[in-house]
């Protein structure tokens, strides 16, 4: 289990250092959204199947909301990018959002096939409030190297009535701040392009969760991304994660991620790069 | 368009992902038996010329708290505290009947119904049986289906002598299930090990039915467990087959409409005609090796030999547990223990099935 890691995590390096001294370009692909703490353009409008709606509100500001989402889980994230100029090697940008999941796991917990949760166990009122930190260092014109960290809170703690946790190596990170006050995670992001249609990035995410255990959950996200044109992209991945969730019997988990993400809006100007 | 990449994350993709995400499958290559022993090993006393058995399907410690698939109730997670107080009248009840052999059915050794308490370790450090043997009949990661959540349960054979060359054979499945429904379900199986008692080796065969087949795939396991019992009684072993058979005796009176049924659709209780079409399939094992309670007694009184409701405040209404040997049991030996007048134990608040013992002479 650890070699796979290693070798994985050596997989991503010389991905990364490989292509970084081929390409000095910027590619068309740099419009679109990242993980990075660049936003998007103003104006711009990105979704994708399992992707958020993000608009561009202003040249250093996004919104992101899952519309497919939202009726079950009302929820919204805004980015702000602090720099004044972002054609910087530094980049920092902030994220501050919410999510309300109570309805989406009242569906959940049913009878019969579905029934995630069991019939009897109503959510209480969950309010989950996230800030992020992300400092970008842009060391190539088509790479960077992003340091994240995020604070998630449940503002509703004290309505906890034991629901119970699925603990379940992917989904146990992501709603274990229904039962806990507060869940951590900081993220060592690479991200970039490396021919003139493909793009990638790789998370190596890092959950903690403040329970009598104290949980870590370590994932790896790697994903490839085909840009087909500057409004239409295909994103094909995966999720590896691991960690030491009670009750949880794989070592380790992995999922196969895709999606097709597309624009709307203006169209985007050519921006010449000042580096 | 250098590819290399994509061929590289596509490799790594193959050999990560598994075609059973949620380990459901019981694969026949592996080794599908738990091995067990008490933490505090205690020899038996003198050993007598007789062997007490007991079949038990304790409901996974699950007492009386009515549960959503016999629709009495709707829970689906137990508490910590409340398995381990069903748990402690199912270890009073064990030390209470002292068996020397144990088949146990519906045990959890890791599941989120049950806290996660292995009650198989639980029996064995609490009582005087040494060692185990278990293997799972239903075991997933996650069952998404009415917050059933993490699983593994399955059946038992515990002893108070050591176990040796257990395996696991696998029954039929239900084959109207959808492949979904099938792939979350319940494997059933006959758990084998084998025991040697002053000298005499004798092969112990553990089961535990389908209850909702309506298919005829209950039919197919019975077939495959008799099957079994006759290779075995051919090959000049002797055996002791018990469990939880989910079939009626044949000739039996009351075989339908019985007042503990509340449930509709998926856990409904066959239908009188499926019913008494299906009395004659414990046929096949009563006419051909002996049986804890005979066709005579059973014919004589099947009331008292009830070992199964899923009323609390109900009383026994059929008999679902079975013990047959091709050696020899004690003549009416055979007992249900129904209650303290019939067993010398309040039976009714520890699980919806009753224990059925018998003493099985060693040659």
């Amino acid at each position: 289990m650890k070699n796979t890691f290693t070798y994985l995590l050596i997989f991503t390096l010389l991905i990364n250092l490989s292509y970084s001294q081929e390409n000095t370009k910027e590619s068309s692909i740099n419009s679109w959204s990242n993980t990075t703490a660049k936003t998007i353009k103003k104006g711009r409008i990105e979704s994708g199947i399992f992707a958020p709606l993000r608009i561009g509100l202003k040249n250093n500001m996004e919104v992101q909301v899952h519309p497919l989402w939202f009726f079950v889980i009302p929820n919204a994230r805004l980015k702000k990018n602090w720099n004044k100029d972002q054609t910087k090697k530094l980049q920092v940008a902030t994220e501050h959002g919410f999510t309300y999941p109570t309805i989406l796991l009242n569906l959940l917990a049913k009878s019969g096939t579905g029934g995630v949760l069991p019939p009897t166990q109503k959510a209480p009122s969950i309010l989950t409030l996230k800030n992020k930190l992300i400092v970008s260092y842009f060391y190539d014109k088509n790479h960077s190297v992003s340091l994240k960290a995020a604070l998630e809170f449940n503002m509703l703690h004290s309505m906890n009535n034991g629901m119970p946790e699925i603990e379940l190596l992917i989904v146990y990170p992501r709603t274990a701040v229904y039962n806990n006050f507060y869940t951590g995670e900081i993220a060592l992001a690479f991200e970039g392009v490396f021919a003139k249609k493909i793009g990638y990035d790789a998370d190596l995410r890092m959950f903690l969760i403040p329970n009598e255990k104290f949980t870590w959950v370590f994932e790896w996200n790697p994903k490839l991304y085909y840009n087909v044109s500057n409004k239409f992209r295909i994103m094909l991945g995966a999720l590896i994660t691991t960690g030491n969730i009670e009750n949880e019997k794989a070592s380790y988990r992995a999922l196969p991620v895709f999606d097709l993400q597309f624009t709307m809006g203006k169209k985007k100007k050519k921006v010449t790069p000042k580096f | 368009m250098n590819f290399k990449p994509i061929i590289y994350l596509s490799i790594i993709s193959l050999i990560l992902f598994s075609c059973d995400p949620f380990n459901t499958i019981i694969k026949n290559d592996e080794i599908n038996v738990v091995v067990y022993e008490s933490n505090n090993i205690i020899s038996p006393q003198t050993i007598d010329t007789t062997l007490n058995i007991v079949t038990w399907n304790i409901k996974f410690g699950g007492g009386r708290i009515d549960m959503f698939f016999d629709c009495h109730g709707d829970r689906v997670l137990m508490t910590k505290a409340e398995v381990m107080e069903n748990m402690q009248g199912i270890i009073a009840n064990i030390n209470h009947m002292n068996p020397d052999i144990l088949y146990l059915q519906e045990v959890d050794i890791d599941a989120k119904r049950s806290a996660y308490i292995d009650q198989v370790q639980y029996i064995l450090d609490n009582t005087d049986l040494n060692y185990a043997v278990y293997a799972t009949q239903w075991k997933a990661d996650y069952i998404p289906s009415y917050g059933i959540g993490q699983m593994n349960s399955g059946n038992a054979i515990l002893s108070k002598f050591p176990l040796n060359n257990a395996e696991r054979m696998a029954l039929p499945l239900i084959d109207s299930q959808s492949g979904l429904e099938k792939y979350f379900y319940l494997r059933r199986h006959l758990l084998i090990a084998e025991t040697t008692v002053k000298g005499q080796n004798i092969t112990l065969l553990n089961t535990h039915t389908s209850a909702y087949s309506t298919d005829g795939t209950k039919k197919l396991q019975l077939e495959k467990v008799k099957e079994k019992s006759s290779e075995l009684a051919s090959n000049g072993k002797t055996f002791i087959l018990g469990g939880d058979f989910n079939n009626l005796a044949p000739n039996t009176q009351n075989y339908c409409n019985f007042n503990d049924d509340v449930c509709e659709g998926e856990f409904a209780t066959q239908a009188c005609d499926v019913l008494i079409e299906e009395l004659p399939n414990m046929k096949i094992f009563i006419d051909d090796f002996n049986e804890a309670i005979s066709q005579a007694r059973y014919d004589a009184d099947e009331s008292k030999f009830y070992t199964f409701t899923s009323d609390k405040d109900g009383f026994w209404n059929r008999k679902l547990d079975y013990i047959f040997t091709n050696g020899n049991f004690e003549l009416n030996s055979g007992l249900v223990h129904q209650d303290v007048s019939t067993g010398g134990f309040e039976t009714m608040p520890l699980s919806d099935h009753a224990p059925v013992s018998v003493v099985y002479k060693l040659n």
